[in-house]
């Protein structure tokens, strides 16, 4: 009997912990994360290493030469989109629409919104500087 | 015979004339319900994600803050 209830206790355990890692990282986790990383990624984005696709995300454009600097920005990218899934997705879920949307939404936003110098795709995929 | 062919035609006019009567053309209101949705929806998506990066965006020197999203 107790070796039944022993399985039982860790089945539950292995169905449960991957719904509570999912609970942990909650919106606002998210979006302190984001406000930490803003200065770093701006500074990127002066430098015209990094710039702000068509669907409402970061790519590495121009890669520093230095491999642990392009590195650091690709880990940077990396972070900065998985958080911004993340967003779309909780919004996505709220307003009954696909995150793709939402997304789309958000690079209108920054395409509108950014300043001078800032590299932004093209529908076609292509890199300019905004004027 | 002929009596046959009498009923027959009239039975075909009838017929005919039946559904002359029922080719009627009807033309319902347009509708604009979906247009609507589609904008309430692109509104509350503009919001929702007002109220998460706008703090963000008052951060990043990149982006500027004087114009906000529509509906602010």
């Amino acid at each position: 009997m107790r070796h039944v209830i022993s399985f039982f206790a860790i089945a539950a355990l292995f169905i449960v912990t991957p719904c509570t890692m999912g609970a942990e990282d909650d919106l606002s986790a998210v979006i302190q994360r984001m406000k930490q990383r803003v200065n770093k990624i701006a500074q990127l984005k002066q430098d015209r290493v990094i710039g702000e696709t068509k669907d409402g995300y970061l790519a590495v454009v121009n890669p520093p030469e230095s491999q642990q600097a392009w590195e650091q920005a690709e880990q940077l990218v990396k972070a900065e989109n998985k958080d911004r899934k993340t967003v779309y997705k909780a919004i996505a879920e709220r307003t009954g629409t696909s995150i793709d949307q939402v997304a789309r939404q958000r690079a209108f936003q920054i395409y509108e919104n950014s300043k001078a110098g800032v590299l932004l795709q093209k529908p076609n995929g292509a890199w300019y500087e905004k004027k | 015979m002929r009596q046959y062919f009498a009923v027959a035609s009239i039975a075909v006019l009838v017929g005919l004339g039946g559904t002359t009567g029922c080719l009627r053309i009807k033309s319902d209101p347009v509708e604009v319900k979906p247009i609507h949705i589609t904008v309430d929806v692109n509104l509350r998506v503009q919001k929702e994600l007002a109220n998460v990066f706008d703090e963000i965006d008052a951060q990043d020197p990149t982006i500027q803050n004087d114009s906000k999203p529509e509906g602010e």
